[in-house]
């Protein structure tokens, strides 16, 4: 595994809708901006994220 | 910035991660990937590229270093033994992962010049093992990520030169690096991390099981580099 410091460019591939992700800690759900460029692989319950404000869940 | 901004790669999967030090998902989601790129069989030609994410970007260079569950209850308005067992409930998590989290240690602090040390330590190459040692520094350790004394040993134990990572902090050289990476989060619609981007195609928001890994791993790679397309082209 190597790592750089570049950014990928995105392929625009659907407008995906807000939706709820798995909690992880109990927290509630996350969730995931209307306007991302990606296309969000399904994946099963998540460990965490945590948001911009510092919440984590 | 270095390497192919706004590229993709012909002949290589490039997984872009936007995650923050301070950030104990992200140490998690960090080790948890390299646990499926271990099992994946293309890993060689896997490169992952980290990006600058601030959780708590209200947090000043100047501000005196805080408790990670005395800022959570400050910041939320918890109780602070409610702060406390979220914290806990978290390093079990990490424990599950394989990392030793300390929470009673960590000390809170802006991130900017941490991850300044990140982008340096990517133009010698070193990135991950960078980005490894300063979850490591804040988790385990509960070192002050704001102490540019700090961050320039962190530097020399990943086997980077200590007074030119010290030059590089003091001058300011990569803070257009880190606010680039934090506008492209803006313009991408980051909300929250660790956040991965398969060859510049598919999402992951969260730290996700190996499985998950593994299986965007397969998906990224079949689509871009192991494709017959791809194949065709003499990749």
């Amino acid at each position: 595994m190597t790592s750089s410091n570049a950014i990928a460019e995105p392929t625009p591939v659907v407008d995906v809708p807000a939706e709820h992700i798995p909690e992880a800690v109990d927290r509630g759900p996350a969730t995931r901006s209307n306007t991302s460029p990606f296309e969000f692989l399904p994946v099963g319950e998540a460990f965490g994220v945590c948001d911009v404000d510092g919440e984590c869940r | 910035m270095t390497g192919e901004a706004f590229g993709q790669a012909a002949d290589r999967l490039v997984v872009d991660v936007w995650s923050d030090v301070m950030c104990p998902f992200c140490y998690m989601g960090d080790a948890l990937l390299g646990q499926a790129l271990e099992k994946f069989p293309h890993a060689s030609g896997v490169e992952v590229r980290y990006h600058s994410f601030l959780l708590m970007p209200q947090l000043s260079d100047g501000d005196a270093p805080v408790n990670a569950a005395e800022l959570l209850s400050a910041h939320h308005g918890l109780p602070l033994e409610q702060a406390r067992a979220m914290n806990e409930q978290v390093t079990e998590r990490a424990r599950q992962v394989g990392l030793d989290y300390h929470f009673e240690r960590t000390q809170a602090v802006s991130t900017r010049t941490a991850h300044q040390l990140s982008h340096f330590a990517a133009t010698q190459g070193k990135q991950h093992e960078m980005i490894q040692r300063l979850f490591q520094a804040y988790f385990t350790d509960g070192l002050n990520l704001a102490d540019h004394e700090v961050l320039a040993g962190l530097a020399a134990d990943v086997g980077l030169d200590r007074d030119a990572a010290l030059a590089a902090l003091t001058s300011g050289e990569f803070a257009d690096g880190v606010a680039a990476d934090l506008e492209q989060a803006r313009q991408y619609g980051i909300q929250g991390v660790p956040f991965f981007v398969f060859a510049g195609k598919y999402a992951v928001s969260g730290a996700q099981p190996v499985e998950a890994f593994l299986q965007a791993l397969d998906t990224s790679w079949n689509e871009t580099v192991g494709s017959p397309a791809s194949a065709g082209l003499g990749r």
